[in-house]
């Protein structure tokens, strides 16, 4: 993927860059079969570093608008995936290397991504990446299926899929699984069940497949809007309302239609959901604050949603925390600030040892439900660190959303 | 599939490319190139691959300081146009197996939205993955 006519490369600082072809490596063949022979290229580091780059997957990356692959690379997955990309205004310059290994061109190009992102100022991520497109899941069998083991096949697909098990057969014959995936996709869709495991998950929705129209379609929204406007009580306009419309409810929906209908973009990575053009995307990301990453023993990270509240917690080696169900010891707490607009909806899931003890990892999951409208979650998380001898003192810290 | 890191060997493999291959001019010939912009660079703080990039980005920029990403803040952008988040990534455990490690940086998406940022390398992998941009390595 190489678009010398991109803005990137015309400046500030005009780059010429001698392109030459490459026999196109074999990794690239096995992602994308129609490639050919060689794939032209230029130099960016004249030498290489020990620790390599990253590049990002391209399947669902400009769903939306707010995205675009610029300049991919040689590297180990396929030709389409992108080195230097754009979300927002947030520039993915994934070379890495020396700045004093960078060829003329190269420095050129890597000042310009620097004048890219700040020419982008403003711009906001509209849409996250945060599940499965449906193109990954036919990718699973073109691409990624002959990495597994036979034995593995189906149990590495329902890491990425729920619900209807997949029939043997879609694992022996190539064809047939894309019939299935084709057959499915129009009604893909991302369950927030809150459990760790399920994130990326799809599944087929049944209310969708029983609407009869696909959730991605155009057609989608104008069919919701007016069997709305027709029926305000269409039960299953409103329930399809609420699933694929995060941003207004089933009764205000038919006006907010006729406002917003021309600027809605659907995206699938970011949740099978349509969003309104130029609106923030909905970040779960926690602020935590009272940390203190140089002396702490432990570190979190929050992720909240509209029905669950998970938590990372990463504990220094020969230390552990006490789960919350353990009968002995100073259990973690997590308690729910009354500024909040949740509750809780159940009591915190966990997984710990026999002993009741949490060590290097843990993930908590607690299910919320609203009390209010909006979304402002406030937690306040206290622990004690233990090693074999002794406690330290229980420490609290407070994840925010909003 | 999805979980899956990605790592690139990137255009840098070409050795045998023609002149592009040659190491950049370092000679004052070269015509200044100079970005009017005030940077702030997050990375590993005191390593000689930073001092490499503070070095390279004071030749090209108005005005650059070097933090940790550990401190990169809301507060601590302010009155900067660009934010550059970097780092090496790779390290070995005690028993000399490989290992990835991050700089943990505490900003959070909505603290950034509309901020020019430059994602560079594995470090800006790891806030991607945070902030699940399209720019993840988790999707790599």
């Amino acid at each position: 993927m190489l678009w010398p006519s991109h803005a990137i490369f015309a400046g500030p600082f005009a780059i010429h860059p001698e392109i030459t072809n490459k026999a196109t490596p074999d990794n690239f063949k096995k992602f994308k079969p129609s490639v050919g022979p060689t794939v032209p290229v230029f130099t960016i580091f004249s030498k290489k570093h020990a620790e390599p780059g990253l590049v990002t997957a391209d399947h669902g990356f400009e769903d939306a608008p707010d995205a675009e692959r610029i300049l991919g690379g040689i590297n180990m997955k396929g030709p389409d995936y992108a080195a230097i990309a754009r979300h927002g205004s947030f520039v993915m310059w994934g070379f890495h290397g020396l700045p004093e290994d960078f060829t003329d061109n190269g420095r050129r190009l890597f000042l310009n991504a620097i004048a890219y992102a700040h020419a982008h100022k403003g711009q906001v991520v509209e849409t996250l990446r945060s599940v499965s497109s449906r193109a990954a899941l036919a990718e699973f069998f073109t691409i990624w299926m002959p990495f597994y083991e036979k034995t593995q096949q189906k149990n590495t697909f329902q890491r990425y899929w729920t619900g209807e098990d997949p029939p043997d057969s879609i694992f022996e014959n190539t064809q047939e699984a894309l019939k299935w995936v084709a057959a499915r996709a129009p009604y893909f869709h991302a369950p927030s069940t809150g459990d760790w495991g399920d994130q990326f998950k799809v599944c087929v929705d049944a209310q969708c497949k029983e609407f009869g129209v696909g959730n991605g379609d155009p057609e989608f929204p104008k069919t919701i809007a007016a069997r709305l406007a027709k029926d305000p009580k269409d039960e299953l306009a409103k329930f399809l309302c609420e699933r694929y419309f995060p941003d207004v409810s089933a009764a205000e929906f038919p006006a907010w239609f006729d406002k917003n209908g021309a600027k809605l973009i659907f995206t699938e990575t970011g949740g099978y959901v349509w969003r309104v053009r130029g609106e923030r995307a909905h970040s779960g990301q926690m602020r935590v604050k009272g940390a203190d990453p140089a002396a702490d023993l432990v570190s979190v990270k929050g992720e909240a949603s509209d029905n669950s509240l998970q938590i990372e917690v990463r504990i220094k080696d020969g230390w552990h925390l006490t789960a919350p169900v353990a009968k002995e010891g100073q259990p973690i707490s997590l308690n729910i600030l009354p500024d909040s607009s949740f509750a809780e909806a159940g009591p915190i899931k966990c997984e710990s040892d026999q002993n009741g003890q949490l060590t290097r990892f843990a993930l908590l999951t607690l299910p919320l439900k609203h009390k209010s409208s909006g979304r402002k979650l406030r937690v306040e998380f206290t622990y004690t660190a233990c090693d074999a001898m002794s406690c330290q003192p229980p420490k609290s810290l407070v994840l925010e959303w909003n | 599939m999805i979980l899956q890191l990605a790592i690139a060997a990137a255009f840098c493999v070409l050795q045998d490319a023609p002149s592009e291959s040659r190491p950049a001019d370092t000679t004052s010939s070269r015509p200044a190139e100079v970005l009017p912009l005030k940077l702030l660079y997050a990375g590993n703080a005191g390593t000689p691959y930073t001092a490499s990039w503070e070095a390279f980005l004071k030749q090209h920029a108005a005005q650059v300081k070097v933090i940790s990403g550990s401190a990169l803040t809301a507060a601590a952008m302010e009155g900067f146009d660009v934010v550059i988040v970097d780092g090496e990534v790779e390290s070995k455990s005690a028993n000399g197996e490989p290992r990835l490690k991050s700089e943990k940086i505490p900003l959070t998406l909505n603290e950034a939205q509309g901020i020019p940022m430059l994602m560079m390398g594995g470090q800006g992998g790891f806030l991607s993955d945070d902030w699940k941009l399209k720019l993840s390595w988790h999707h790599g």
